[in-house]
């Protein structure tokens, strides 16, 4: 039994089977109610997603099981080849029998020559030569190459660990902040609140666009003030990209709001249409239209049960871009909710169809604004928008774990494939060197060195 | 529409490679040869032009032009041309080139089509990242050489079956040769695969969406590329898989490899992992 749970083998066949698995979860549609799988897939499959939970596959029992088993398996396989590793690596047998030498992938004998000739051929050949009592020579270099697999297994085991450690004490959730608001917490999807371990604070929110495409943000940018418990306070922005990463938490520019310039949905009249159709979800769904949504409404979208679901999160009657011009701009802003969680907002334009700004690049919501009377254009003294600014707040103690295992890893694959341990051993018996080499994963070449290095040794006396 | 130079020098290096593919498909047996020299010569001059609309769209836009599938496309392509011409300097045979250069011809086909967007515009914010270019430079330069192997073990396959008297047997080299000629291109392109797709890929998620793992197709496809190619380094290891077995094993990693870079994108239905 042991002997199977630490084979090479037993190591392939759960690897192969952790593909599969992860194979199913990019197929299956993760996260949906168990309305839409049945409803989506024969009764079969949708058994099987029931059982094996492919509804939430990385988080399977099934998934976990065999990353688990995985673990097991390199653990003792790694253990239970290191004695030979490092022995191989560091204790190499420097006196080999004849017999031995003859039996090497590389072996020579070279008629009428001397210990010193041969040593003399490979001085400048890059192996550290040893001379091995009176008539043995033992050269070698790359001996950290026997330990590339090793590390690599071992910096694999880091990052088992800590992707454990992020599933468990990983903590996901948002700060959102209106200019001149501060907080201390941020809120978890189940409402709940964690304490960040600082205080910030939003000075000021702006959103930039390309000048030549008006409808393209280039950057959003919070620029915020950071209280830590125990020190000074600093300001910094934070922008797509630049998250703040403090006290163990990572602060990412995840979406904006716009605070003022809302129509309530009472002014909404009839002829207002957003058709809101998400991609993937089956074409013959009808799409939902706004007219028949009430402001901070839930609807659930068609085609996905109710796992999916949208609020109207606000009407605009003129949302101002930047420095557009004074003319109404009619917009809406959608909260997409994934089983009752707000997992992305999006505004649709009136003026701009093509323009929805998804927070996440597979959820597109194709999707057009119509009709919406606007009313006329707000008079000289419009006020400056007000944006407020959603972060994401994630917490993960599993980090330190993923970057040691990551360098790990690094170094593991430079060892394993860009240093190339060599080895020769050459024995002097009765006017004639006998030599034996050997090397990992370039036998051919190294050969083909040492019969060069041996025929030209003439020339280097 | 007036189109850029880029995408001009893009359309006449997809020329210089398709006919240096036929050339390569009728000449690949001869040693030299007029008519061989200038397959080579055109392929020399296609991944010059490639590289030189590589740059001038990298300045235009002000970017490294790997942000869309078009400026990918070009640049995976230009990386396996690179790949192949290392490997027929190294071995002198071209007939690699029977097995590499139609890849290349069927990624330069898919990017000149209309299917990809030909415009430079100007990257969202998740994209204005340094990890980013990281990421897919040094994702395509592991895949280019685990294109070289896709070639050589397809080349083992065939000869493996081949009649000793066969024309395969004839013009390509022995199996041992093609088995070394694959173990060594994954050698290389594990590694800065490795190195790209994951460790750059979690770095840039982590900056950008404060996660290094989602478990979004693309990543989880990119995992499952890079546990194949894995496999094909343990199947090696165990006694009587390696050669034929590691073969079709590096085969099918290479079709990972294809299926993370469009499959994902065209095949997954969209709204699909939000566990
Ligand atoms: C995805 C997971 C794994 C990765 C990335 C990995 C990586 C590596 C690498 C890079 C090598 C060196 C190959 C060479 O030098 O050509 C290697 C060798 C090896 N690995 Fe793994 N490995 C993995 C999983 C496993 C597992 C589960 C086992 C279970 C027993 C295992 C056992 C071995 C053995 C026995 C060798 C040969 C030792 C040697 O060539 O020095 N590996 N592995």
């Amino acid at each position: 039994m042991m002997d199977t749970l630490r084979s090479l083998q037993f190591g392939i066949v759960v690897l192969i089977a952790i593909s599969v698995v992860a194979v199913i979860g990019t197929i299956i549609p993760q996260g949906l109610s168990w309305e839409f799988y049945s409803e989506r897939y024969p009764g079969a499959i949708a058994f099987l997603v029931q059982v094996f939970r492919f509804d939430n596959t990385y988080g399977s029992p099934l998934f976990l099981g065999l990353m688990g088993l995985f673990g097991l398996n390199l653990v003792l396989c790694t253990l239970h080849r290191f004695p030979g590793v490092w022995r191989a690596a560091f204790r190499p047998d420097r006196e080999p029998e004849r017999e031995q030498m003859t039996r090497m992938p590389i072996h020579h004998s070279v008629p009428d020559a001397s210990l010193d000739e041969i040593e003399a051929a490979f001085s400048r050949s890059g192996l550290r030569l040893h001379r091995v009592g009176s008539n043995r020579l033992y050269g070698e270099t790359g001996r950290l190459g026997h330990l590339g697999a090793t590390v690599v297994h071992v910096s694999l085991l880091l990052l088992l660990a800590g992707g454990m450690v992020s599933l468990i004490t990983g903590k996901r959730g948002h700060v959102v902040l209106h200019p001149g608001e501060s907080t201390a917490l941020a809120e978890l999807p189940s409402g709940s609140k964690i304490p960040l371990g600082f205080t910030i604070q939003l000075d000021r929110f702006s959103v930039e666009y390309y000048e030549q495409h008006p409808d393209r943000p280039k950057s959003f940018t919070s620029s915020v003030t950071v209280t830590p418990l125990d020190g000074t306070p600093f300001t910094r922005e934070i922008r797509v990209n630049h998250p703040l990463m403090l006290n163990g938490f990572t602060l990412y520019q995840s979406s904006f709001g716009v605070s003022n310039e809302q129509a309530t949905a009472s002014t909404l009249n009839d002829t207002a249409r957003v058709e809101i159709r998400l991609k993937g979800a089956p074409p013959e769904m009808p799409p939902i239209t706004i007219s028949d949504m009430v402001e901070n409404g839930v609807y659930p979208v068609p085609g996905f049960g109710d796992s999916i679901q949208v609020r109207l999160a606000e009407l605009h009657r003129n949302f101002r871009m930047g420095e557009s011009t004074g003319e109404a701009n009619p917009a809406v802003k959608l909260d997409v909710l994934v089983r009752g969680e707000t997992r992305w907002s999006v505004y649709a334009f009136q003026k701009f169809p093509g323009l929805n700004m998804p927070m996440h690049e597979d959820l597109v919501l194709v999707f057009t604004l119509t009709g919406f009377q606007s009313g006329e254009p707000r008079g000289e003294n419009h006020a400056e928008i007000q944006y407020y600014t959603v972060l994401g707040a994630v917490r993960d103690r599993g980090i330190p774990l993923m970057w040691s295992g990551a360098l790990l890893m690094t170094l593991g694959l430079f060892l394993s494939f860009y240093i190339r341990p060599r080895r020769l051993w050459a024995l002097a018996e009765d006017g004639s060197v006998h030599i034996g080499a050997r090397a990992k994963g370039e036998t051919d070449s190294f050969r083909q060195f040492i019969e060069r290095t041996i025929d030209s040794r003439h020339s280097s006396r | 529409m007036q189109q850029s130079l880029d995408v001009s020098l893009f359309y006449i290096a997809f020329v210089c490679y398709s006919i240096s593919m036929l050339i390569h498909f009728l000449t690949f047996w001869k040693r030299g040869g007029r008519f061989a020299t200038a397959g080579n010569m055109l392929l020399l001059a296609g991944f010059a032009l490639q590289v030189a609309g590589l740059i001038i769209r990298g300045v235009h836009a002000r970017f490294m032009p790997v942000t869309n599938m078009y400026e990918s496309l070009n640049f995976f392509s230009a990386a396996i041309v690179l790949a192949y011409l290392i490997v027929e300097r190294k071995f002198r045979n071209r007939v690699f080139g029977v097995f590499i250069l139609p890849v290349v011809f069927l990624l330069m086909a898919f990017s000149s089509s209309p299917a990809t967007s030909k415009e430079v515009v100007p990257l969202i914010p998740a994209l204005q990242s340094q990890w980013l270019v990281w990421h897919v430079v040094l994702s395509f330069l592991g895949e280019a050489a685990f294109a070289v192997a896709f070639g050589a073990s397809v080349m083992y396959l065939i000869r493996e079956r081949a009649s000793e008297v066969s024309f395969a047997a004839r013009t390509f080299p022995d199996l041992a040769t093609l088995d070394s000629v694959t173990y060594r291109a994954i050698a290389i392109g594990f590694p800065v695969f490795t190195l790209g797709a994951l460790i750059f890929g979690a770095v840039w998620a982590k900056y950008a969406w404060g996660s290094y793992w989602t478990w979004d197709p693309k990543e989880t496809w990119a995992l499952i590329t890079w546990i194949v190619y894995a496999l094909f380094l343990h199947t090696r290891v165990v006694h009587g898989w390696k050669g034929r077995t590691t073969a079709w094993v590096s085969v099918i990693g290479f079709l990972a490899t294809l299926f993370t870079l469009f499959g994902v994108n065209y095949l997954l239905s969209g709204l699909h992992s939000y566990a």
